[in-house]
């Protein structure tokens, strides 16, 4: 029904190392990659890896971001003529009115249905449908809670913990656990206002909270030929304030029979949902390999590259060819699940003061090499980090044959991995993957209020070469100047007594 | 041992029993220094002559005569980094560092010969204001060393450093001065105490809130350097001193280093944002600028919007002016313009070379700053920038807008060298003003009008606002590629060594006060 | 020339550790009376790598004012003064003159803006209380109150921007 080589260009409606990784796809499939260029940063790294850019519009009002200016991104698809979008993630990757005003312009949505975002999206809908797939779930309000009379009832019928969560939430924003009854009523309003800004909608709802779980999520990829495969799971347990930091796959958590059923789990819960493209459900599992849905997302996502790294495929590519209408090229027999692979992401922040976002130039860049080894990165030498943006500036992915090798990988590729200018999450990661507890699988959520002694990794003497350094340039700065000319010219001396 | 000699000794004795173990803890615990070792630390090792050591306080009209040596203050001279420099230290020990005539003389004593030699004289002061016993002689004192810091300014350097109290007529001295240097913590300036503003106003304030160092390097913009106790302060002191010449006639020491003359900087041509609303940190630019990015800013937290500074260019000392779009959008306002007259007076006085670095979107518009007077301080920064006769340079970085670019040492009130970036922005105003004005009534009845400002923009920004039209017009030497500033600046400084300019004969200049 | 050793300690700001390093007559540095031989390259790619006794890493200096340095190692952050044995004991004594102080000074801990101001001049507080929401990257960061105590004076105001260590809120200790 839709020819096989219908898009031909891909306006990427997105920045950072995102518009880059989809970039790179598209020009391998022999299509059009397109940026967008923002008065916010006009000389940005990934628009010099896309083919074409084009200017974000003017426009009369600028209370509403770029990239989450919906009829702006549309106006300019058509303005040049561009046949897809491809939203990335975050931004309006779940946004199902993005979705409908594409199709009604006739731009292809690089996602699924604006049916299937909807009702993924709506947290509520999406629990119906999970229960109807018969997938496993954790009590909580039946839709929605506006008020916060409604939240202190459901909070009496379920007890406590509980997590307030936006409807339209993903990512950790306008989430929070409320663990005795006088904190419900600021966390609720804090959850709500937190959700408006984050999604423009206030809407959340309440679930029973699961102390210190697992977090374990399932790769679906859907055709529009009614073929749904899973690509294993990847364990993003390494998490702080409900933001992943460091990710891998497969899970060192499942068993062959844990794992079959958590998959089996994922791809019930697509069929039932008719879901189409790339998505994600996420579980929560406990200590006694329980697991319960969470939440479904619509979108690629930030850590599908360990996915990537396991399977050999190319999540994107996959993406774009079910977007055209095409078959998928592989069975779920065909899934190889090869080695192991951790995604560390590399965030401008400062870990020792509370991960604060640290922003600067990248005034030098030094990247690992080698097999195995891969970086997704937004930046490069020269680069600013602005406050304006998220603080994810990059990705290190490496790939061995087991969890063991892998982690001495990373770490070794972490070492050669330099960044001057701003700080980053390098150090965090380097003591995630030294922690013995993490080494040996045992981690969940809790994993890094719990389990981490320090949030860095120092090495030995590490002090001691920065009291040193200090005590030496302290040196320098008050030494006893030797060295001093003071000579004057007659010419310059008359002139000096003259003007007397 | 011969007679003589024994009164000698013993007198010797004397005193090292004044300057004794208890005398010395008795500072330490307060976490200060004594007036002594304050001195040593200032000096070369082994260069300190005492002067007026034995001076007893003199006879008091009220109360008991106290009996001590030194009058509680150490004079004399020695030499910094091997440079001749006269000082003296007020003793907070002995009477309270009050002074009294004899303490007075003693001051001036090194003053006048710090004059007469053409050295600096540093003051380090620690004193509880004018000895009341001594009645009005004690006060006169402070009549005497005030005429001599006027007769010095301009001459020598003078320097206050400030590591005690000093309250009353104590801080006009210091204020006649060219730099004052506060330690944290330790020391305060007032002219009325906490006390009298209870008494007069009513309003509790503590001590360090009404004069601390944080108070003068902030709000009051008094203390031009603040450093975190005593060692430092003096450290900080010697490196001001390598930075200025003996007297008006000498140039400061040109210090060699290993860093290169013609060094490239490919970073200039990356800190500067294109958007033109977009702030960054003018000190980044001046760290690469020079020899080894080290600089030394005076008054850093008082009125950031503009940046002053010592630092050296292929060893030469040249002093900084630069708009600092951090703060403020860089804009001048009445604080700022004071800090940079202030700062152009003291290198023209001093034979040091100006380098104004410029980005300034104009003079900070407002009810407050015109009722407090802009016109009439911004005339400061004016005046003391076409007065001076020192070499001037400019790098005009982004914006350089309406009268402030002309203040900024413009070609026109005599900047010798002017150099623009490709960046650079120059034009009786920014576009969105121009436009607002020029296009009223197009703007108005167009149907489109973001898309009209937005084309209207690019159009002035194309033939108005942009470097080259200076450039052809003369107004500015050469547009130049940021990476080769460094090099340009040095150059320029090499072409103007020997600048001569005469100014007409006069009494002294009306600077608008 | 052995007996011209001067002692600067390091004071670790974080941690109050303190790394009192000799510095002998000669130049020579040493640390718990262990020789350091101590270098410092600049590679061709812009980084800085220290190297003691035989063992390198990156190190660069994020910024100086004074005697104080903030600097990376390894990518960890670390805050240091130098100081003088005499500096030091001034130092101690100082903060045990401040720790009796009854004010605490809250300090916005990154740039941001303010998004909420939960209280004012006056208020009673305990610890933990949310006293301001800070903007920063579209996350919202609760300012808390760090003990029981009365509201002194809010410096900020909803929809102000602040730099990083501007003070926020003055709160007094309740005794």
């Amino acid at each position: 029904m839709k020819n096989k080589d219908k898009i031909k260009s891909i306006l990427i409606a997105n920045r950072g190392e995102i518009a880059i990784r989809i970039a790179q796809t598209a020009r391998k499939m022999g299509i059009t990659p397109v940026g967008i260029r923002t008065v916010k940063e006009p000389n940005a790294y990934y628009l010099t890896q896309v083919d074409k850019v084009v200017d974000f519009p003017d426009r009369e009002k600028n209370d509403v971001p770029e990239f989450l200016d919906i009829e702006s991104l549309v106006l300019l698809a058509k303005r040049n003529k561009i046949d897809a979008i491809h939203p990335g993630y975050g931004y309006l990757s779940e946004n199902a009115q993005f979705a409908i005003r594409c199709t009604e312009e006739g731009i292809i949505f690089i996602g699924p249905s604006p049916r299937i975002i909807q009702n993924m999206g709506d947290k509520v809908i999406a629990k119906e449908i999970a229960a109807k797939g018969k997938v496993p779930m954790l009590g909580g309000s039946n839709g929605s809670v506006d008020t916060l009379d409604e939240a202190i009832q459901i909070s009496k019928e379920i007890g406590f913990p509980l997590i307030i969560k936006a409807v339209a939430g993903g990512g950790g924003r306008g989430m929070r656990i409320v663990r005795k009854q006088s904190e419900i009523k600021q966390m609720y309003h804090s959850a709500s206002t937190e959700a408006l800004s984050a999604f423009n909608n206030p809407s959340v709802f309440i679930e029973k909270y699961l102390e210190n779980p697992k977090h374990i999520e399932v790769q679906i990829v859907a055709d529009t030929h009614g073929n749904v495969i899973h690509l294993w799971e990847r364990e993003c347990s390494v998490q702080r304030k409900h933001q992943k930091l460091l990710e891998e796959a497969p899970s060192p958590a499942l068993d062959d029979k844990l794992r079959k059923k958590i998959t089996d789990a994922a791809v019930s819960l697509a069929r039932e949902a008719g879901y189409v493209s790339l998505g994600t459900v996420e579980f929560l599992l406990d200590k006694h390999g329980d697991f319960f849905f969470m939440e479904m997302n619509t979108r690629v996502q930030v850590e599908h590259p360990v996915t990537e790294m396991i399977t050999g495929l190319d999540l994107i590519e996959l993406q774009i060819r079910i977007a055209n209408g095409e078959k998928l090229p592989i069975t779920q027999e065909e899934v190889k699940l090869n080695g192991w692979a951790i995604e560390c992401r590399i965030n401008a922040e400062d870990v020792q003061s509370n991960f604060s976002p640290c922003t600067g130039m990248i005034k030098a860049l030094r990247l690992p090499e080698g097999e195995g080894i891969r970086v997704d990165k937004g930046v490069v030498v020269g680069s600013e980090v602005t406050p304006f943006f998220d603080s994810m500036i990059a990705k290190l992915i490496v790939h061995a044959e087991d969890r063991n090798a892998v982690i001495k990988r990373t770490l070794e590729a972490l070492n050669d991995f330099q960044i001057k200018g701003i700080k980053t999450t390098i150090p965090f990661d380097k003591a995630v993957l030294h922690n013995e507890i993490f080494c040996n699988g045992n981690f969940d959520t809790s994993f890094i209020e719990k389990d981490m002694e320090s949030t860095v990794h120092v090495e030995k003497d590490e002090e001691i070469f920065a009291a040193l350094f200090a005590v030496s340039q302290y040196g320098k700065q008050n030494k006893p100047i030797t060295e001093q000319k003071e000579d004057i010219d007659l010419w310059a001396l008359r002139n000096r007594i003259n003007n007397m | 041992m011969k007679k003589s000699y024994e009164q000698f000794s013993a007198r010797r004795e004397l005193l090292d029993k004044q300057y004794d173990e208890t005398y010395v803890q008795k500072q330490h615990k307060r976490g200060k220094l004594t007036a002594h070792e304050r001195i040593l630390l200032l000096f070369d090792e082994g260069t300190f002559e005492e002067t007026d050591a034995y001076i007893p306080p003199a006879e008091a009209s009220f109360g008991k005569t106290v009996k001590a040596f030194g009058d509680g203050v150490v004079t004399g001279f020695g030499r910094v980094n091997g440079r001749l420099v006269y000082a003296y230290s007020q003793d907070f020990n002995v009477l309270g560092g009050s002074l009294g005539s004899r303490h007075a003389a003693k001051i001036v004593k090194i003053q006048d010969m710090a004059l007469k030699t053409g050295s600096p004289v540093v003051g380090l002061i620690d004193s509880g204001g004018a000895r009341i016993q001594e009645g009005i002689t004690g006060l006169n004192g402070y009549g005497d060393i005030f005429k001599r810091n006027v007769y010095s300014s301009g001459v020598i350097p003078q320097i206050s450093v400030i590591m005690g109290p000093a309250a009353g007529g104590a801080v006009y001295s210091p204020a006649l001065t060219d730099f004052i240097f506060m330690t944290a913590d330790t020391s305060y300036m007032f002219v009325t105490g906490p006390n009298v503003v209870k008494e007069v106003l009513n309003e509790t304030v503590s001590t360090e809130d009404l004069g601390g160092a944080s108070v003068h390097s902030t709000k009051s913009g008094v203390a031009d350097f603040v450093y975190s106790d005593d060692e430092n302060t003096i450290l900080g002191v010697k490196r001001l001193l390598s930075f200025l010449p003996l007297n008006n006639m000498e140039n400061p020491p040109l210090i060699k280093s290993d860093d290169t003359a013609k060094r490239v900087e490919d970073q200039l041509r990356n800190i500067v944002p294109e958007d033109p609303d977009k702030p960054y940190d003018v000190k980044e630019i001046v760290e690469l600028l020079v020899d080894n990015g080290d600089y030394m800013e005076v008054a850093e937290n008082h009125a950031s919007n503009i940046f002053t500074a010592f630092a050296r260019m292929d060893g030469q000392v040249v002093g900084i002016v630069a708009n600092q779009p951090k703060v403020m959008a860089g804009t001048l306002d009445i604080d700022s313009s004071i800090k940079g007259a202030r700062f152009i007076n003291i290198c023209n006085s001093f034979n040091i070379p100006i380098i104004t670095l410029e980005d300034v979107p104009g003079f900070l518009p407002g009810t407050d700053q015109e009722h407090d007077g802009i016109i009439r301080h911004g005339a400061k920064l004016l005046y003391a920038y076409t007065f001076a006769s020192v070499p001037k340079i400019t790098v005009i970085l982004r914006k350089a807008y309406g009268g402030a670019y002309i203040v900024m040492n413009s070609k026109g009130i005599g900047g010798d060298f002017v150099f623009a970036w490709p960046t650079a922005e120059i034009a009786v105003m920014g576009p969105d003003g121009a436009i607002a004005i020029l296009y009223r009534k197009e703007l108005a009845e167009s149907e489109d009008p973001v898309m009209l400002k937005k084309e209207l923009t690019q159009k002035y920004r194309e033939e108005v606002t942009n470097p080259y039209i200076a450039d052809e017009k003369g107004f500015i030497d050469e547009v130049i590629d940021p990476a080769m500033t460094r090099s340009k600046i040095i150059t320029s400084l090499k072409a103007l060594d020997r600048k001569t300019e005469y100014r007409p004969k006069r009494k002294h200049g009306n600077m608008p006060l | 020339m052995s007996t011209n050793n001067k002692t600067l300690i390091a004071l670790d700001k974080v941690s109050s550790k303190e790394y009192p390093i000799t510095i002998s007559g000669n130049g020579k540095y040493a640390f718990d009376s262990k020789q350091l031989d101590a270098s410092i390259e600049t590679t061709d790619d812009g980084f800085s790598v220290m190297t003691i006794n035989g063992i390198s890493y990156p190190i660069e200096i994020v910024s100086r004012h004074q005697n104080e340095y903030e600097l990376l190692v390894n990518g960890v952050s670390y805050l240091f003064s130098v100081e003088t044995p005499f500096s030091l004991g001034r130092k101690k004594m100082l903060s045990a003159e401040a720790s009796e102080s009854t004010t605490i000074r809250l300090k916005a801990p990154m740039p941001g803006k303010i998004l909420e101001v939960l209280v004012k001049t006056g208020d009673s507080v305990k610890a933990g209380d949310t006293l301001l929401i800070l903007e920063a990257m579209k996350m919202q960061n609760a300012i808390l109150a760090s003990t029981k105590g009365t509201i002194k004076k809010v410096l900020v105001k909803e929809g102000d921007t602040t730099s990083k260590s501007d003070l926020l809120i003055e709160l007094e200790k309740d005794m």
